[in-house]
């Protein structure tokens, strides 16, 4: 998969592994009954609309809350203990914020300290990671001062800064313009690349289908669909994607009864995405649509990470279907 | 990094984040410049009333008012009758400050442009000199005379140890406006910074980092540090303004108690008073979630208790209840120091009220560190007092 783990950890050996976690406020069972395990050195994607249960999951392994029932179990140097130390752990908050009156280096050199740093060593990773984010100018500058990307950067380099073994990283795209969200999935691969385990949670599907070796998909509390995204295609798609454009009004109702058809969306005026059994014959679709429609183009594209997402949530909120772990040949009804 | 550095590292933070040098000397320059404009003031308002009052006296005679009764407030000029119209023309013009005709031994009638401040004086005065009038007019003997209007002699003499004199009430007074300014400097910084930070969404990330109770003791000595820095500069700059104004006001200034350890005793309990109220006030402050809408302000008057049963107890320093408050940990950080410059102190007591002192700062922190390891986190809601209080026990 990747380089091998720094210090100690096996790439590939469970770094993580939670068993059988409940968490609930009052009437509401945030967290029901997940059990996930993650592995040293790869990139997994915590996914799940809101209120699914990822924060509180996120705060149960950084150890911010307890779990009502279920463990939560590191790995790491031949031991297993139920937190991480300080430097052996990054947690980026969905709740975040910096002391906005305090320059980007003062802050990033505390965060350092307070992960176990020495002085010269948070001194330097403090100047590297400015540079990296082409922040070093602007050292000195109180945090109120920059934007919100950049001050989004000195936050990330504050949850990073140490290089650590596990890096838990909620919602790290929010607010960034493209080019910054690039900057980061580079770094969060380098930083993998590197020996640091990644657990990430986003709603940017296509970034995460970038970045993400694995994905764990959360809905009302519970685990709905695990995997690595190939894995998660050929499970989940159950048929083809087609874009057909045609000239004239694209009126999804012609197609909406024929038996290949799973799902057929207008996507604008001209343009129809339609989701195909996986079994059916494609030529009698294509008859049917070119029947219907004055084509002028019909492209076949894979399954996005997107179209799994919705349509696993979409089931899981229907029906409450069980774990669909891909590869295991359970297809999620609909 | 042990617990200690971290705490210790927590503590420069905020220490750096709060103490602002420039502002700090800023504001000593101002208080000099105010407190000199004042002293000035004060002196040339204490000028401006040994003005002597210029008063025409008509008749002074039947009373035997001298002219220099009143010699340091009023000049008496006696005039003859025949000036009386042209008198009470400059008086009422404001020529002169005032004309007073004496008719008789009973009677007098003072013309002035308004109601003047040394009525009174010269009031006394003339009662005085009408008393020694009549009693001379009843025949007594000079001697007899003498002996009944004669002023009581008390003389004050004050050995060593034998109670508060003005030097100790100041000292004292000094102390408690010191405490207390401290506590309020240092409730500030505590208030803004942590709801500051909850506001700001800084908790998760810190507390994901290092344990609730290494972060209150870091803000508690980072905070009482800056409390302190500030303090002093306040006492350096008061300090050295009071030693110019005893200087110059020549009257003595020692101070007579007997305790060889009375300096260190008198920053040092102030100092932990800071070290137990700022633990109560991170706890308070980490359950605020809004400010501005919060129940819970009021609390944050809970640490001026000690201050004001202090200052209660200032003329009743060697009483039962003193000795009682002195020793009780929530109240000795201030009424001990009222003890050791007001009254005598049994050798028991400092040591006593130390170990319960420290015994309840011991307390204090970690109940405080268990509540704020739960508000800090608690967005949108804040707490009941009965929440509060499950926490401090259970955490």
């Amino acid at each position: 998969m990747h380089n091998s783990s720094r210090r100690g950890a096996a790439v590939g050996d469970p770094l993580l592994v939670v068993n059988g976690v409940h968490k609930q406020y009052g009437s509401v069972r945030a967290v029901d009954d997940v059990s996930v395990e993650v592995h040293a050195g790869e990139i997994v994607a915590l996914l799940g609309p809101n209120g699914a249960g990822k924060t509180t999951l996120i705060r149960m392994l950084v150890g911010l809350t307890r779990p009502d029932r279920g463990t939560v179990t590191y790995h790491i140097d031949g031991a297993e203990r139920p937190g991480l130390p300080a430097h052996a752990l990054g947690y980026l908050p969905e709740e975040r914020g910096l002391y906005q009156d305090v320059s980007a280096a003062r802050t990033l050199a505390y965060f350092g300290r307070l992960r176990g740093m020495s002085r010269p060593d948070a001194a330097h990773a403090t100047a590297e990671w400015l540079d990296r984010f082409s922040l070093s100018d602007r050292a000195n500058e109180p945090l109120k001062a920059l934007s919100k990307g950049n001050q989004q950067k000195v936050q990330f380099a504050s949850t990073v800064l140490h290089r650590p073994r596990f890096a838990i990283l909620d919602e790290p795209f929010s607010g960034l313009d493209p080019l910054n969200q690039d900057l980061f999935v580079r770094t969060i691969r380098e930083l993998r690349d590197g020996g640091t385990t990644v657990l990430l949670s986003a709603h940017q599907m296509q970034l995460v289908e970038r970045l993400a070796d694995r994905v764990i998909l959360l809905s009302r509390g519970r685990e709905v669909l695990r995997g690595t995204i190939p894995e998660l295609r050929r499970t989940w798609s159950a048929g083809r994607k087609l874009v057909v454009r045609v000239s004239g009004d694209a009126d999804p109702a012609l197609l909406a009864g024929h038996p290949a058809v799973v799902q057929v969306d207008r996507t604008s005026a001209d343009e129809l995405t339609v989701l195909t059994h996986d079994d059916s014959p494609l030529s009698d679709l294509l008859v049917a649509i070119g029947s219907r429609y004055p084509v002028t183009s019909v492209l076949a594209e894979e399954l996005t990470l997107h179209d799994i997402y919705v349509r696993s949530v979409e089931a899981s909120l229907g029906n409450g279907a069980g774990v669909v772990a891909a590869g295991d040949g359970k297809g999620a009804s609909r | 990094m042990t617990a200690w550095q971290t705490t210790w590292e927590v503590a420069r933070w905020e220490f750096r984040r709060f103490l602002k040098p420039k502002q700090l000397v800023i504001s000593m320059l101002t208080m000099l410049v105010t407190g000199s404009l004042t002293f000035g003031i004060a002196r040339v308002i204490g000028r401006s009333r040994a003005k002597v009052a210029t008063v025409a006296v008509i008749g002074g005679e039947h009373v035997g008012l001298a002219a220099d009764t009143l010699a340091k407030r009023i000049a008496l000029r006696p005039r003859p009758l025949g000036e009386e119209a042209a008198l009470r023309d400059s008086a009422r013009n404001g020529d002169i400050d005032g004309l007073l005709v004496v008719r008789d031994v009973g009677n007098a009638e003072l013309v002035v442009r308004r109601d003047p401040a040394w009525r009174l004086d010269l009031e006394q005065a003339l009662t005085g000199a009408a008393l020694k009038q009549r009693l001379a007019e009843s025949g007594l003997e000079p001697g007899a005379m003498q002996r009944l209007t004669a002023p009581m002699a008390v003389e004050v003499t004050r050995p060593p140890g034998a109670g508060p004199g003005r030097a100790e009430r100041v000292l004292t007074g000094s102390v408690l406006t010191l405490s207390l300014l401290g506590l309020m400097t240092g409730m500030g910084f505590i208030f803004a910074g942590i709801t500051g930070e909850k506001q700001q969404r800084v908790t998760e990330q810190v507390i994901s980092a290092i344990a609730p109770q290494q972060w209150i003791d870091g803000k508690i000595i980072g905070l009482a540090g800056v409390a302190l820095a500030n303090t002093l500069v306040t006492a350096l700059t008061f300090g050295s303004l009071a030693a110019v104004f005893v200087a110059t006001s020549g009257r003595p200034f020692t101070l007579a108690v007997d305790q060889p350890l009375l300096v260190p005793l008198l920053v040092l309990f102030p100092l932990l008073g800071f070290a137990l109220w700022f633990a109560f006030l991170s706890a308070i402050a980490a359950t605020i979630d809004d400010p501005h809408t919060s129940t819970k302000g009021s609390l944050l008057m809970v640490p001026l208790v000690p201050v004001v049963v202090a200052g209660l107890l200032f003329s009743r320093a060697d009483s039962a209840v003193a000795q009682f408050f002195g020793v009780f940990p929530l109240t000795a950080s201030t009424v001990l120091p009222l003890r050791l410059l007001m009254a005598e102190v049994a050798w028991w007591e400092v040591p006593l009220a130390l170990v319960l002192l420290v015994a309840a700062i011991w307390i204090f922190r970690r109940a405080a560190g268990k509540i704020f390891a739960v508000g800090m986190l608690m967005y949108g809601k804040e707490p009941s007092v009965r929440e509060i209080w499950r926490w401090a026990r259970e955490g």
